[in-house]
């Protein structure tokens, strides 16, 4: 076991912050956060960079699937702009990462380069209701077959980025003749199809960033378009619980990112404001409120490595995603509410990052999921049933 | 079945006032209104002022109701359920206003402006923060200087709520170099030539007009010294008369956001899960611990009030009971979102709001590791 980044991760780490320093410091995070404005610029800028392509196989354009390399990015980013490392995650996790292990042949060839270059977006529409407490559950969005492949109908919530997403993988419901069994699909979706409108849903934080509600309506679809291709048909809820691990790997990633960027921030703080006649950090009630998330956040930071790691390997790493994103989820809501405390009424003015960072960590996206699902799933994988 | 067993009709009487208020008009539309556009509620208070409820703790010589700490508590947690901000608001007349005048202005003071407070003509704010004195707030800077019979003020206040609106704000000052019998408060015109008051934007609470306050060359004349002659030097032991009073009420602002999460939860939940699966036993006893823990911090509220209104010495449990409550508060609040996930965070959705209003109750009116600093003390410690 060797704890040390490598010579390759070392170099991705450098120049990420690099560019988070030059690009992205944090007056323009916060007026990135303030404009509402999805940041195309800066998006494009990592592209160039290379950084889309480390969920990409280099036989397809990439710089080979690296999905430490690509988490160690989202991290960096959030440290600063959550909203940025979001907008990252769009072509690299819920487009790259995933079509790269369960794209079709052609699937991998049409969408895997321009995701590589960062010039196409892909986000998941899963939750159709707003308790997300169980993924499959709720789902009525249903394809129907017809003459050259299918029709969908239905609405999806939370979907992030929708409106700038070309691609929308989209969890539907589908029919299999004699089978009194519920079974679900993975479509491609191309959003701009006819017969999609999509509805602004606003979200407290990760502005510039903000879910979309997804209606289909008699949108029609081929079945070349089931991930994975036409095999694929009803597999739907198998490739679910991979999906989401992988996009999990990007979100866990984001909530280190935040409770580091919000830790920081606080320390910062706390070693400059005075009362008392002494740094407000001498004062063991914030000293130790810094130590004990200085302390939970070195954890998440092994967790969602150790994951990393395992997911590049090749082996399964469920159980360790699962774990990272329920201590990830609890970590960087808690982190930032201390924050809060630690800045007093400075945190609390809109001209500080403090409230940002709160705003943020509480809009984390989770395609519409609570965070509850989350430890259903662990639940499961401990033999809860 | 009072709770509070001191005065149980009248404290029946203003709640149930409060409820009716409540209900007839504020609908949680307005709520979110006053949210998005960051308006202070001033309809609203002279509504408050119209039906009597301004005067929930002035005696009844001047015109009040003639209640105690409870009744102001009954009151806030009452709307605070409903619109956190508006308690505030209504903070600019019953603590800073009737409050501050009953326990530490003089007769001609309280004779001037409790009838104006009442009927809704005037507002007053606290001043008390500056830049570098919030928790230290002994640390304060601004000057009184007496020059040709008439003090003249300078310095500028930090957070200070409704100072945008108010006709007074009690303002402390420095008046001597000793750190806590050099300070002396004045009602201090806001129309006065050098004042000025600059909204803060901030990320909850929004309505409440807290503002950066500037005093150049502010003049006021002795008369306005809280108390008169006799309250000059002695505005920090003044301010320490008024703290039981500010803590209870906000730990009734706590409470009544914790216990509109818990209702929202509650519906919300009963709406979306069935019960009864072992599937959603987590989310049951989730809700069960939020439940538990709101009643058990409005016990040790109520508890602290009733010493209070016994005149019973009460610093300790004020204190337990500001920082309990509001602890308690953000706890219930972040894990009602924890709930909700996503939807949670929606703005169209109360939770959210909840959590940004709030956080700031364990900060102002003397922060959650200051109320512990002082429970340390009165535990000899
Ligand atoms: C929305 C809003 C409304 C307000 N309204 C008013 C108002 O109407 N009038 C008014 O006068 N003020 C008002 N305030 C100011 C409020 O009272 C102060 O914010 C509060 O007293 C804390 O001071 P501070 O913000 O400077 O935090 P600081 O004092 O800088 O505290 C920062 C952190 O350090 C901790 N800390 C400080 N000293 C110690 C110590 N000795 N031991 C352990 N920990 C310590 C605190 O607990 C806190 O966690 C308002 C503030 C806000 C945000």
């Amino acid at each position: 076991m060797d704890f040390s980044l490598n010579g390759e991760q070392r170099i991705i780490q450098e120049t990420i912050r690099d560019f988070v320093s030059k690009e992205c410091p944090r007056e323009v995070a916060r007026e990135l956060e303030e404009s509402k404005l999805f940041p195309e610029g800066l998006l494009n800028k990592i592209a160039e960079l290379g950084f889309c392509g480390l969920t990409v196989p280099e036989e397809y354009g990439g710089e080979g699937v690296n999905l430490f390399g690509a988490i160690i990015a989202v991290e960096e980013l959030s440290v600063l702009s959550p909203v940025l490392a979001l907008a990252y995650m769009c072509p690299s996790f819920g487009g790259g990462a995933v079509l790269s292990r369960f794209g079709s042949k052609d699937q991998k060839e049409h969408f895997l380069g321009p995701l590589a270059r960062g010039s196409l977006l892909f986000t998941i529409g899963l939750a159709e209701t707003e308790a997300g407490y169980s993924a499959e559950q709720p789902i009525k969005t249903k394809a129907v077959a017809v003459k050259d492949g299918f029709r969908i109908n239905g609405k999806k919530l939370f979907v992030s980025l929708a409106d700038r997403a070309q691609y929308c993988l989209t969890l539907v419901r589908t029919e299999k003749p004699d089978s009194e069994q519920e079974e679900f699909t993975f479509f491609i979706i191309d959003l701009k199809s006819s017969g999609i409108r999509i509805k602004d849903m606003h979200k407290m934080g990760m502005k510039g960033v903000n879910p979309k509600e997804v209606e289909f309506k008699d949108v029609r679809i081929s079945a070349d378009n089931i991930l994975g291709g036409r095999e694929y048909l009803h597999n739907g809820l198998k490739q679910l619980k991979d999906v989401m691990d992988l996009q999990n790997l990007g979100t866990a990633a984001c909530c280190l990112g935040i409770a580091q960027g919000v830790y920081d921030y606080a320390r910062k703080h706390a070693r400059e404001r005075i009362q008392f006649d002494h740094p407000i950090i001498s004062f063991e009630a914030i000293q130790y409120m810094l130590v004990d998330l200085a302390v939970q956040i070195d954890a998440m930071r092994l967790l969602v490595y150790r994951a990393a790691v395992c997911a590049d390997q090749g082996n399964p790493f469920s159980q360790e995603i699962n774990t990272a994103i329920v201590y990830g989820l609890d970590l960087v809501r808690k982190a930032s509410m201390q924050a809060m405390q630690i800045c007093g009424g400075y945190g609390y003015a809109l001209e500080y990052d403090a409230q940002r960072y709160l705003r943020d960590s509480f809009a984390v996206p989770l395609n519409g999921l609570s965070p509850s699902y989350f430890k259903a799933v662990l639940g499961y994988l401990h033999g809860g049933g | 079945m009072s709770l509070y067993e001191v005065d149980v009709e009248r404290h029946d009487r203003v709640l149930e006032m409060t409820r009716d208020f409540v209900k007839k008009e504020i609908p949680p539309e307005l709520v979110r209104e006053t949210d998005r556009n960051d308006q202070y509620p001033l309809d609203l208070i002279k509504k408050l002022c119209a039906v009597g409820l301004m005067g929930v703790n002035v005696p009844e010589e001047f015109g009040g109701m003639g209640g105690d700490v409870i009744d102001v508590m009954l009151m806030y947690e009452e709307i605070s359920k409903r619109m956190p901000v508006l308690s505030w608001a209504a903070g600019n007349i019953t603590l800073y206003g009737n409050e501050i005048l009953l326990v530490n202005g003089n007769r001609e003071q309280q004779e001037k402006y409790l009838p104006k407070l009442l009927n809704g003509e005037m507002l007053f704010c606290l001043a008390i923060t500056e830049p570098d004195a919030g928790s230290d707030a002994a640390n304060i800077k601004t000057r009184a200087v007496l020059q040709n019979g008439t003090y003249l003020i300078n310095g500028n206040k930090m957070f200070i709520s409704g100072a945008g609106v108010s006709d007074i704000t009690v303002t402390m000052t420095r008046t001597a170099e000793s750190r806590y019998k050099g300070i002396t408060s004045f009602l201090v015109d806001t129309k006065s030539e050098g004042y000025s008051a600059k909204s803060i934007k901030k990320l909850g609470y929004n309505g409440s007009d807290t503002c950066e306050v500037y005093y150049e060359n502010v003049e006021v004349k002795a008369d306005a010294i809280v108390g008169g002659e006799a309250g000059l030097n002695n505005g920090w032991n003044q301010m320490m008369n008024t703290l039981n009073s500010e803590r209870l009420a906000l730990s009734a602002c706590a409470l009544g956001i914790a216990q509109a999460a818990v209702d929202d939860i509650l519906s919300f939940a009963k709406e979306h899960f069935k019960f009864g699966a072992i599937l959603n036993q987590d989310i049951q006893h989730t809700i069960v611990e939020m439940a538990t823990e709101v009643e058990a911090a409005r016990q040790l509220a109520y508890y602290a009030a009733r010493k209070e209104t016994k005149g019973q010495e009460c610093i300790k449990e004020t204190s337990m009971s500001k920082y309990y409550t509001t602890e308690t508060a953000k706890k219930v609040v972040a894990t009602g979102l924890k709930i909700l996930g996503e939807y949670g965070a929606l703005e169209a959705v109360d939770m959210q709001r909840y959590l940004r209003d709030v956080l700031i109750l364990s900060v102002g009116g003397g922060t959650t590791q200051i109320q512990k600093n002082i429970v340390a003390k009165t535990l000899g410690m």
